[in-house]
């Protein structure tokens, strides 16, 4: 028995009403879609001409030089990004800066030398990793400042969290900047400006996991007498460890990326040669210094998760990614 | 208080073994990575030459933060 069976009482004239009513409400709703979508697209297309118009260089006029840039940083020999990435003299040396690549060799041992790009890479990684350690160190007593289950102290739980909160309202580029004012332009502000920002970051996802624990070795400690510190080293810290290590992890890959852009803006490192050789529009240098970065942002990225994997397990990637 | 004797401390001990024979790694591992950690940062001290870096700040900049600039 289908539900057409269910329903044979209803009268023919009826049906045909139904049908009408149907097709009339129908006919209004796409009617609406329909103003809808002109009312969108008239009100998109004003606002993007007033941008336009408002803009100092108008945006459609120089639409089809967009692939310009690009084209200004294609390399006329290919053979030469392999000689910058490495630092072997090029035959284009004219003397000028554009294919100066033996120059850059940073000697460490009699003639054993790291190519100049490779040494920018290391100092980006150690800004990297600097900035994460020190973070860790301070987001790990501030989370559990910061949980619900862990801290009974209102006032303290709510000071802790609006400390993170501040710390990570600025992007590190502002912070950035205002270090490099006082500590001269190079890798310690931008150390400073990623450690401050990561604080705040970590401690938010550190908290969240504390405020998760299991309390019953929690209990347990309490039953025995233990203070405040030892619950939260033997009951607490064992349950969260793996998941905190995890969310260092995560950050580090993150802040790799954040310490090339502060690069760029004068925190030293790989970003700072990166944005010199677009803006001077030396192509071999340029793809030599992408492809550095490239290969090192995925393995960075390949390592941790494997780190991770092993550290909490494959369950934790189905939430977070 | 609560004394427990030698037979008490092998029948513990047999119970749970997991517990009382723990490897290197096991027993170590963390202790060592918090070590590493502290040379890491011992070589990145020297890798960023940290103490000529702060002594030549321009910590007097700081005050640009809550002073007007022609006071200064």
């Amino acid at each position: 028995m289908t539900i057409a069976d269910t329903q044979q009482h209803v009268p023919m004239q009826s049906t045909k009403e139904i049908a009408t009513a149907w097709d009339r409400m129908i006919a209004r709703r796409r009617f609406y879609t329909a103003l809808g979508l002109v009312i969108l697209i008239a009100a998109f297309v004003s606002s993007v001409r007033f941008a336009d118009e408002s803009n100092a260089g108008h945006f459609f006029e120089r639409l089809p030089h967009l692939f310009d840039f690009l084209s200004w940083l294609i390399p006329k020999d290919w053979t030469d990004v392999w000689r910058a990435l490495f630092d072997i003299a090029s035959p284009n040396d004219k003397g000028g800066e554009e294919f100066n690549f033996a120059n850059g060799r940073v000697y460490v041992w009699g003639s054993f030398y790291i190519p100049e790009y490779f040494d920018l890479m290391i100092v980006t990684i150690n800004i990297a990793l600097v900035s994460t350690i020190i973070a860790f160190v301070f987001a790990v007593p501030l989370s559990f400042f910061a949980a619900r289950n862990l801290t009974k102290n209102w006032p303290l739980r709510i000071f802790t969290k609006r400390i993170m909160e501040f710390l990570r309202a600025f992007p590190e580029i502002v912070i950035a900047g205002l270090f490099s004012a006082i500590l001269s332009i190079g890798p310690v502000a931008a150390i400073i400006a990623i450690t401050l920002h990561t604080i705040g970051a970590l401690g938010k996802l550190f908290y969240e996991v504390a405020e998760n624990i299991d309390m019953k070795p929690d209990e347990g400690m309490r039953a025995v007498g233990a203070n405040w510190l030892e619950r939260v080293r033997f009951a607490a810290l064992p349950q969260v460890m793996p998941n905190y290590a995890s969310y260092a992890l995560l950050r580090l890959e993150i802040n790799v990326r954040a310490s090339t852009i502060i690069g760029a803006v004068g925190g030293g490192g790989i970003g700072e040669e990166l944005k010199l050789s677009i803006s001077r529009g030396f192509g071999a240098k340029t793809v030599a210094l992408v492809l550095l970065l490239f290969v090192t942002i995925v393995a960075v990225d390949q390592f941790s998760a494997w780190l991770r994997r092993r550290l909490v397990g494959e369950h934790a990637f189905l939430l977070q990614h | 208080m609560t004394v427990i004797d030698a037979n008490r401390m092998h029948e513990i001990e047999t119970r749970y073994p997991e517990y009382f024979h723990k490897s290197f790694r096991q027993r170590f591992g963390g202790l060592l990575i918090v070590l590493a950690t502290i040379l890491y940062g011992f070589y990145a001290v020297w890798f960023f030459d940290l103490p000529k870096l702060i002594a030549e700040a321009h910590w007097e900049r700081f005050r640009h933060l809550y002073e007007p600039v022609d006071q200064l």
